[in-house]
């Protein structure tokens, strides 16, 4: 559906040229959630603005539904005009002189030169389609925020485009209504069964919408998979920072014996069922998960293999329990059940799930 | 202006001798031909045109930027200084910059004050060079001319350093954005003061010239002049075919070079803000260029090139039509482009994903939320040519005659109560002009 090759921007400033979107690739399937997520200027919101037509690529192709709409060889530049794409920004971008109704109604009248009869009737349907269908008289501008985030995804899907594009489109809203939207915003995609890229710099967001994410760092893809892979087998140590706080424990590779490979630490060894990067005498990182740490009194009560350590910090948090482990000069996160309950100071032993946990490739390493 | 003659003048200004009674003194106590009356009346001419000029920007800024100052510990008066003076910065340079170069290149007041009190300042210097003596000075005139241009410019460029980074000054955004009204507290008393004090200034003149219109002759107000009170001033201010046909001239010329520079500017304004077109710098440069021109230099120019050129507007009313937009595109842009800065770029940029071509981007969205810096211009550009007078006496001729020159040969030949009797019809006609104007700009500018 969606086909981004070797895309390529960069930017002059008062240092030099800065690569944006530096040579990415990427395709996505007809219907599918797609999230570019990475943190700011990283080339993720770039990459969009290139799909859409606002910013021009310098090398590269791109094409939607089988047209190309951009090629540096073929030198075609459509603009965003023409291209039917649907887009919500980041400032949900609402015409202040209109009211909602002429919002949605503005890419029917204006863009596809829709039959009056139909307008009206295609304008009901999109803001019934985000629960708006009482407000259409209402100045554009005296909508909640989370109104405002519903008009323009209203006016973003009203004359059915091939391709949805949003630009951090929860970003302005406050937690709990971000929880919402993203609940609505997958269901209206689901409904209209829309290709959608969706830009984010919110592992959640990206994570519980998508049916695939791509990892950006410095204008790079980093990592491209389904949310539950890169969350569980991160490559590196940035996507593995950046998806989930994981414990990043540096050693050496030693030996893969069977289905397992264990690394050699300063506090002792290690076994995991994951190998991402490395081989036997490398240099890498042993990657375990908060919620992959678990804590005993008694060693003989765990299964897996572990380590002494000391409780030094805690704090409930309702559903789970959030500790920080100490052992030696390392800390370790570690979240648990409550009803597992230790004390700061406690002295526990813990001990790793070891085939959720993997060995990754450290930045620096 | 003549108003405040009427109110300063050192023989018979009714406020001096107001004064004069009231304390038995001699010797009038202002006198306005002096530099402190011609700086004095200058300022007050131009204080409303600035107040227009300042009032859209601030009018559609964001109060929580405001609000996030007062709640970083910052008093009123420094928020103000900190927040609001600085986010309007390229408002308020813009403003300051056009006062400068306007009041640097004044020839008006210059003649009327300056010239009987024997003060020159360089535009009434070239007026004088050229229009006085047996032939026209063209060397030191130009001189003149060019020392001239040297301080305009160098306002220019001082502006357009301070307003590189006008990114940075983005107030409107497509969030929803309520301006809040400041309770002035125990300062209320002050700013009402302040608020009156403009009205108070800009009536008093008013007044006497109402008073001068319906007396024969001037004296100052009093129970045996009431009995006097006539309207035949303004019946033979009216009487003369000429009067009328410059009102229309002038309404005419006004309207349409009004509108004119306002598209056109709006346009130039898109184009050196929003496009990356390689020159696009160029029309501003070449719209300041002009700017840096003063009047007197200005009609010279223009009247030498449509002269020569086989365009035949010379002797009509549209050599006025193009001088006036040729004057006042510089004063256009410098309403659009804040107005332009201040819409967030994603607004055009959704309208562009709506499938909308540029064009229509242009009309639908740019054209209605700039509606209340355009409507600013309008109306200041269009004050502007009714009142321009400099530009007038160099191009009119007798078919177009407009009322600035009517008003001028009327102060001429002392014609003081027809002058009066007409000048108060013309700010009759011009008030009800601006109010009607104000009214339409409320229903489709920003409903804020």
């Amino acid at each position: 559906m969606l086909v981004v090759q070797n895309l390529y921007k960069s930017f002059a400033t008062d240092f030099g040229a800065v690569k944006a979107v530096d040579r990415i690739s990427f395709e996505v399937p007809q219907g599918a959630f797609f999230s570019l997520l990475g943190p700011s200027g990283c080339g993720k919101t770039t990459t969009l603005r290139c799909i859409a037509g606002l910013d021009r690529p310098e090398q590269g192709e791109i094409k939607v539904d089988g047209a190309v709409v951009f090629s540096s060889n073929q030198k075609i530049l459509i603009p965003p005009h023409q291209r039917n794409i649907g887009m919500v920004f980041q400032s949900y971008a609402i015409w202040p002189h209109m009211n909602v109704f002429d919002n949605v109604a503005f890419p029917l009248r204006i863009g596809q030169k829709v039959p009056r009869r139909y307008v009206n009737e295609k304008v009901q349907k999109a803001l019934a389609l985000v629960h708006l269908e009482d407000l259409g008289n209402r100045p554009a501008t005296n909508l909640s925020g989370g109104q405002q985030q519903r008009l323009a995804l209203a006016r973003a899907v009203v004359r059915e485009p091939k391709l949805l594009l949003l630009d951090e489109p929860l970003s302005n809203l406050d937690a709990k209504l971000r929880d919402e939207m993203r609940i609505e915003l997958k269901r209206v995609q689901r409904t209209l069964g829309l290709t959608t890229v969706y830009v984010t710099h919110d592992q959640t967001e990206a994570l519980s919408m998508s049916d695939t994410v791509a990892v950006m760092n410095n204008g790079r893809i980093i990592q491209v998979d389904e949310p539950k892979r890169i969350y569980e087998h991160p490559v590196n140590q940035f996507v593995a920072d950046f998806i989930g706080a994981a414990n990043l424990i540096p050693g050496t590779l030693v030996a893969t014996n069977g289905d397992g490979f264990v690394v050699e630490t300063p506090y002792g060894t290690l076994e995991c069922a994951n190998l991402e990067h490395g081989k036997t005498g490398s240099k890498v990182l042993f990657a375990v998960k908060p919620e992959d740490i678990q804590l005993f009194s008694n060693p003989s009560e765990s299964l897996f293999p572990g380590w002494p350590a000391t409780v030094e910090q805690l704090s409930f948090l309702g559903g789970f329990v959030d500790y920080r482990i100490s052992v030696g000069d390392l800390t370790l996160r570690a979240r648990v059940h409550p009803s597992i309950y230790f004390r700061a100071g406690d002295k526990v032993h813990l001990s790793f799930q070891s085939h959720r946990c993997s060995v990754i490739a450290g930045d620096n390493l | 202006m003549i108003g405040w003659i009427l109110l300063l003048g050192p023989e018979n200004g009714l406020i001096n001798v107001w004064i004069k009674d009231l304390f038995g003194l001699e010797k009038s106590v202002f006198n306005i031909f002096t530099m402190t009356g011609m700086i004095f009346v200058e300022g007050v001419l131009w204080t409303p045109v600035v107040f227009l000029f300042m009032a859209a920007p601030f009018r559609s800024m964001d109060p929580s930027l405001e609000e996030s100052a007062y709640m970083s510990g910052a008093s009123v008066a420094k928020s103000f200084y900190h927040i609001t003076l600085k986010l309007g910065l390229p408002s308020v340079l813009s403003v300051l910059l056009l006062t400068f170069v306007r009041a640097v290149e004044a020839f008006e007041i210059p003649a009327l004050v300056g010239i009987p009190g024997g003060i020159m300042v360089l535009t009434t210097e070239i007026y004088l060079k050229l229009k006085t003596g047996l032939l026209p000075q063209y060397g030191p005139a130009s001189a003149y001319g060019v020392v001239l241009i040297f301080f305009v410019s160098l306002g220019l460029y001082l502006y357009s350093n301070a307003t590189r980074q006008a990114q940075k000054f983005y107030t409107i955004t497509g969030k929803g954005f309520r301006p809040r009204l400041l309770d002035v507290g125990k300062w209320r008393c002050a700013t009402t003061g302040l608020v009156l004090l403009l009205p108070i200034l800009l009536v008093l003149p008013m007044l006497v010239l109402l008073w001068s219109s319906i007396l024969p002759y001037y004296v100052k107000p009093s129970r045996e002049a009431l009995s006097a009170v006539t309207f035949a001033n303004y019946v033979s201010a009216f009487h003369s075919s000429n009067v009328l046909g410059a009102l229309k001239n002038s309404l005419f010329i006004s309207i349409v070079s009004a509108t004119a520079t306002m598209l056109l500017t709006s346009i130039t304004a898109w184009l050196v803000i929003r496009s990356n077109i390689r020159g696009r710098w160029l029309p501003e440069q070449l719209a300041s260029f002009t700017l840096s021109f003063p009047s007197v230099v200005l009609g010279v120019a223009l009247l030498l090139t449509y002269l020569k050129l086989p365009v035949p507007i010379y002797g009509t009313i549209w050599i006025l039509v193009v001088a006036y937009i040729t004057r006042y595109i510089p004063y256009g842009i410098r309403y659009c482009s804040p107005g332009l800065l201040q819409i967030n770029k994603e607004l055009e940029e959704s309208a562009q994903m709506s499938g909308a071509p540029w064009g229509v981007v242009f009309r639908k969205i740019v054209v209605p939320l700039m509606m209340p810096s355009l409507f600013a211009g309008w109306i200041y550009i269009f004050l502007l040519s009714v009142r321009e007078l400099t530009v007038a006496l160099m191009l009119y001729s007798p078919g177009s005659q407009v009322i600035s020159v009517i008003i001028f040969e009327m102060w001429d030949f002392g014609k003081t109560g027809d002058l009066a009797a007409f000048s108060v019809s013309i700010c009759l006609i011009l008030v009800t002009i601006a109010a009607m104007f104000h009214k339409l700009s409320k229903r489709y500018g920003l409903q804020i």
